[in-house]
C-alpha cells in the first residue's frame, strides 16, 4: 500500500471514529455528565468594569452561597475560568481589554451580561464613550436587567444558564 | 432651630471684598462652608495667589465646566479648599467665571495650585476650553485615537450613538 493511500484510509477512519464519539457524547449518559460537570464547575472571571460589581459581591458571599449552584470562587488564573461576568458599563476603553479576557478563557465559556448598562447602555445609553450592548463584542449566554440587579437576581441568572448548559451539545 | 453661624465664610468674603473691589461681582454663601464667589476671568491669577498666600487656600479639588449654549457662554469653577489651616479645612470657596463660547480661553493656574493640573487638562478635552500657560495641556481620558470635537459641550451630537 502506498503512502497515499494510507493517509486516506487513516483520514477515513478517523472521520468515521469522530463521528462515532460524536454520537455517543451527543445522547443518553455521557452527554449528561459531562454536562453535568460542566454546571457543576463554573469559574468566574473577575472584571470589575462598573459599579455592578459591588452586588456580585453580595451575591458571592456566603448568605446566598453560590456554590450550591457550582459558582465556584473567585480565584485562580484566567485561562482556567469559564464564565464572564460582564459587571457593569463597557466603555470603549474597557471593551478593548474586556474583548482580550474573553479571548483567554477556556473553552466551553459563557457569558453574562449585568446590569441595564452591559444589556443595552442603560443610562449611558448613546453616550459617545459607552459600548451600548456587550453582545456587539461577544455572545452572551444570559442577560440580567437592573441598575444594579439584585444578588437574587444574578443567582437566578446562574440558574438559568445552568438549565442552558444541562441542554446543550457537548460538541457544538 | 439652631441658629447657623456663618462667621467664617463671611470673614473670607470680607477679605476677598477688601482686596478686590472691583474683580469681584457676586458673592453668595449657598450654605455653611460653602461659598461662591463669582469674579472677572481676567484676574484669575492675583485671586488665585491671593487665595492660596493669605487666605489659606493652598490647592484645588476640582475645576469644572458648564456649557450654556443659549447664554453663549462656558462657565469654569475652581473649588477651593484648604490643608494647612486647620480652622477653615472644611470650607470649600467655588471660584466661578464666565468665557464666551466661541475660543474660550483663560490664564492656567498651575503655577500657583499644582493640584489643578489634570483638572485643567481634563476640562480642557471635555469644554475644549484653553488653560494659557498650562504646562502640558493635552486630552485626558478620551480614546487614544480620539480627533472628535469635545465631547461635553451640549450642541455635539455623536449621530453614530444614536443621538438626535
Amino acid at each position: 500500500m502506498s503512502q497515499e493511500t494510507l493517509q486516506d484510509f487513516a483520514g477515513v477512519w478517523i472521520g468515521k471514529i469522530s463521528e462515532v464519539v460524536k454520537t455517543l457524547t451527543g445522547s443518553g449518559p455521557i452527554k449528561y455528565l459531562i454536562n453535568w460537570s460542566r454546571m457543576y464547575a463554573l469559574w468566574p472571571v473577575h472584571i470589575t468594569t462598573a459599579c455592578c460589581s459591588a452586588e456580585f459581591g453580595a451575591m458571592m458571599g456566603p448568605r446566598l452561597d453560590p456554590e450550591r449552584f457550582g459558582l465556584q470562587a473567585v480565584a485562580g488564573g484566567l485561562r482556567q475560568c469559564d464564565l464572564l461576568i460582564v459587571e457593569g458599563t463597557v466603555t470603549k476603553k474597557m471593551a478593548k481589554r474586556l474583548k482580550i479576557v474573553y479571548e483567554q478563557m477556556a473553552k466551553p465559556r459563557y457569558v453574562i451580561a449585568m446590569g441595564d448598562c452591559a444589556c443595552s447602555g442603560g443610562l449611558f445609553h448613546d453616550s459617545y464613550s459607552i459600548v451600548n450592548d456587550v453582545h456587539q463584542l461577544f455572545p452572551v449566554d444570559v442577560y440580567v436587567p437592573g441598575c444594579p440587579p439584585r444578588p437574587e437576581a444574578l443567582l437566578s441568572a446562574i440558574v438559568k444558564l445552568r438549565e442552558k448548559i444541562r441542554r446543550e451539545e457537548v460538541f457544538a | 432651630m439652631a441658629q447657623v453661624v456663618l462667621s467664617r465664610e463671611e470673614g473670607i468674603i470680607n477679605q476677598l471684598k477688601s482686596r478686590f473691589p472691583d474683580v469681584i461681582k457676586e458673592v453668595k454663601v449657598d450654605r455653611a462652608r460653602r461659598v461662591t464667589i463669582t469674579f472677572d476671568k481676567d484676574h484669575i491669577q492675583e485671586l488665585a495667589k491671593f487665595m492660596r498666600d493669605e487666605a489659606g487656600f493652598d490647592h484645588v479639588i476640582g475645576i469644572a465646566g458648564i456649557d450654556y449654549p443659549t447664554h453663549k457662554k462656558i462657565e469654569v469653577l475652581y473649588f477651593a479648599a484648604s490643608f494647612s489651616k486647620p480652622d477653615i479645612q472644611d470650607i470649600v470657596v467655588i471660584l466661578k467665571t464666565e468665557l464666551p463660547r466661541d475660543n474660550a480661553s483663560i490664564a492656567s493656574v498651575v503655577s500657583i495650585w499644582e493640584s489643578a493640573h489634570f483638572h485643567e487638562r481634563e476640562t480642557f478635552e471635555m469644554f475644549g476650553v484653553k488653560f494659557e500657560g498650562h504646562p502640558d495641556l493635552r486630552k485626558l481620558l478620551t480614546l487614544d485615537n480620539w480627533d472628535g470635537p469635545p465631547p461635553m459641550l451640549k450642541d455635539i451630537k455623536f449621530p453614530e450613538m444614536g443621538q438626535r
